[in-house]
């Protein structure tokens, strides 16, 4: 593997053309760089360009302009063949799971898809793969047969999640990845997340509105307004210290729950 | 001093039961209000928190119906009334927002003609009369140029300002009480902030007592009075918010709270997490609920109906949780995250 950040953004720019006829420019000017084994945290309003941005990384658009690098490989210059072999080390994880799977297809197939498409191992070894991935992520083996019907919105993102890794990725894009659960399921998976990423050393680009959650699963985070990375910095500086006044407002916008109760229940001695 | 008996609450709802088909979805709902008093009801998806305000309304649909219960407002039950009595309530005293606003407005009727609609569905005024009224409406909830914009469509209008034309259209006719059904859960954080100010502001100077629904805690405890909190059809706890977010006394209710992830949440370690699902309707254990995923829970749990009761002890003001052992004042919080974090991951 070569040295450097896993992923790097130039100066990317994606623009839309609007019914009226106009240039709307989602994605303006982007530069940032994703450190290997880093959670890189990727926060802004609806319309700020985070979505489109992790888009034109995952090339499932392209970018008009500026590069962007995967492992020190410029992938807008990468033929089809270089860049299938590359995609199975980028994967992506959406915010609705139940939307984001066949709901014809029983688990075992839905994780297996990408192993079948890479065509990777035998139909046993296979098997024995979704095994370990169901396992990876806390779901009894009996799932298998199950349809994405039949599981809640969270066994349902576990399956999402099993998938992803299906191929051991390097890299998983997770874009409002816990936004659609509930609390309590969505703690759930915000700490399999970080249990996997200290597991299997993988490198996150965690795209969210809510910065708490951003804020639990991230290390490095970036603040989009209206197409451009307006700030990055470290959780501690963003949180404490934030430099641009667009952070600061979004800071200020978020509601508390109660920070006495919260210290309260939390003590780090007892947690566990 | 005398006793002064407390005055007659305003929207009083009394074992409220709500069914789908013969399977009792929502179960022995009981809260009060009084003028310009606001409860959050808070609980996860499927515990019956928006069913329960549809049914308050009368706006549930087959197969959807109320089994049983009253919904008392100013002592009147909006239950048995008919059709027609309970249309001129529904708007004028009592109205509804929902999360999603491009859903409730129609898409083809200029928000100055759906906002005038609703005036004169309950008040007699000439349609020039309802329009200025739009204009001063829409001028309130913070909408700019407000007459210019009588003409425009929804889709002209972002998220947050199609829900400031919801919160005009319910306040119209100057409701005493206001559902709000997760009001801002659509919207991005600081349109959400400015909306609640909104509502914050609103029912502050027009006395509007609400009922606000969301999965949010972070939300309801900076707009609510009081909370309920519900699972699995029931309400587990209810309290006055100020002792709800330093002390509650559920154990659902604690693990709740420490399960959610705000800007002041220990990051150092693994999120507290309830293990286990909720129950479906339907197919509910005996005794309590929320027994199968409780770290306190032993027979005695198990066991015939379990009461909403007073908690009691010093500190414990008037909170009321649905459990036999509940945590009181003088409970070590300090090692319930612990005991949550433990058992089976069943997500």
């Amino acid at each position: 593997m070569a040295d450097g950040p896993l992923v790097s953004v130039r100066d990317v720019v994606k623009s839309f053309r609007t019914p009226d006829g106009t240039q709307f420019r989602a994605v303006d000017g982007v530069t940032l760089d994703i450190q290997r084994g880093a959670a890189f945290g990727l926060v802004g309003e609806s319309g700020s360009g985070k979505s489109t941005l992790s888009r034109c990384i995952l090339r499932l658009t392209e970018s008009d302009e500026g590069s962007i690098c995967f492992d020190g490989q410029d992938m807008g210059t990468l033929s089809g063949r270089q860049l299938r072999r590359l995609r199975s080390r980028i994967q992506v994880v959406f915010q609705d799971p139940h939307g984001s799977l066949n709901r014809r297809k029983p688990v075992a197939e839905i994780i297996a898809a990408p192993l079948a498409a890479h065509h990777a191992g035998s139909r046993g070894q296979r098997a024995q793969r979704v095994a370990e991935l169901l396992d990876l992520v806390q779901l009894p083996a009996a799932m298998t047969g199950r349809r994405p019907s039949e599981l809640s919105g969270g066994q349902a993102q576990r399956v999402a999640i099993a998938r992803a890794l299906a191929l051991s990725p390097d890299f998983v894009v997770l874009d409002e990845a816990v936004s659609a659960l509930d609390v309590s399921i969505r703690a759930q998976i915000l700490n399999l997340l970080r249990d996997l990423q200290a597991r299997l050393g993988l490198t996150y680009l965690f795209i969210s509105h809510d910065l708490g959650v951003v804020r639990y699963l991230c290390e490095e985070i970036g603040v989009m307004q209206r197409g451009r990375l307006v700030e990055v910095a470290a959780r501690d500086e963003l949180f404490s210290a934030p430099k641009h006044p667009y952070t600061q407002v979004l800071l200020d916008a978020v509601p508390v729950v109660n920070p006495r109760r919260r210290s309260a229940l939390t003590t780090p001695e007892d947690a566990k | 001093m005398t006793a002064v008996s407390p005055p007659a609450p305003l929207l009083d709802v009394r074992d409220l039961e709500v069914s789908v088909g013969d399977t009792p979805v929502v179960r022995s709902v009981s809260f009060q209000l009084a003028p310009g008093e606001r409860l959050g009801i808070v609980g996860e998806s499927g515990s019956g928190k928006t069913l329960t305000a549809l049914s308050v309304i009368g706006l549930h649909r087959a197969p959807v119906r109320v089994s049983g219960g009253q919904v008392l407002l100013s002592g009147t039950d909006l239950l048995t009334m008919r059709r027609r009595e309970i249309d001129k309530v529904r708007g004028a005293r009592i109205s509804m927002i929902y999360q999603d606003p491009s859903t409730s407005l129609d898409p083809l009727i200029t928000i100055g003609a759906q906002i005038a609609e609703a005036i004169r569905l309950h008040e007699p005024v000439s349609r020039a009369q309802a329009r200025n009224r739009a204009a001063e409406l829409l001028g309130d909830v913070g909408v700019p140029t407000p007459r210019e914009r009588l003409g425009a469509y929804p889709h002209e209008f972002s998220g947050g300002m199609r829900q400031r034309v919801m919160i005009a259209i319910a306040l119209a006719c100057q409701p005493e009480v206001l559902l709000c059904d997760e009001p801002t859960t659509a919207l991005d954080v600081t349109t959400q902030a400015r909306v609640l100010d909104l509502l914050d502001r609103l029912c502050r100077e027009h006395g509007v007592a609400s009922v606000l629904i969301t999965h949010d805690l972070a939300v309801a405890s900076g707009f609510c009075d009081k909370i309920a909190v519900m699972y699995a059809g029931q309400m587990v706890e209810q309290a006055a918010a100020a002792d709800f977010f330093e002390r509650p006394a559920h154990p659902y209710s604690a693990a709740l709270l420490s399960a959610s992830v705000d800007l002041a949440a220990d990051i150092s370690q693994p999120l507290p997490t309830i293990a286990g699902q909720p129950p479906v309707a339907g197919s509910l254990p005996a005794g309590c609920a929320f027994r199968s995923r409780c770290p306190y829970a032993d027979e005695a749990c198990a066991t015939g109906e379990i009461e909403l009761r007073s908690v009691g002890g010093p500190g414990s003001g008037g909170t009321q949780a649905r459990c036999i052992r509940p945590f009181t004042a003088s409970t070590n919080r300090g090692q319930h995250a612990a005991r949550l974090t433990q058992g089976v991951i069943d997500g």
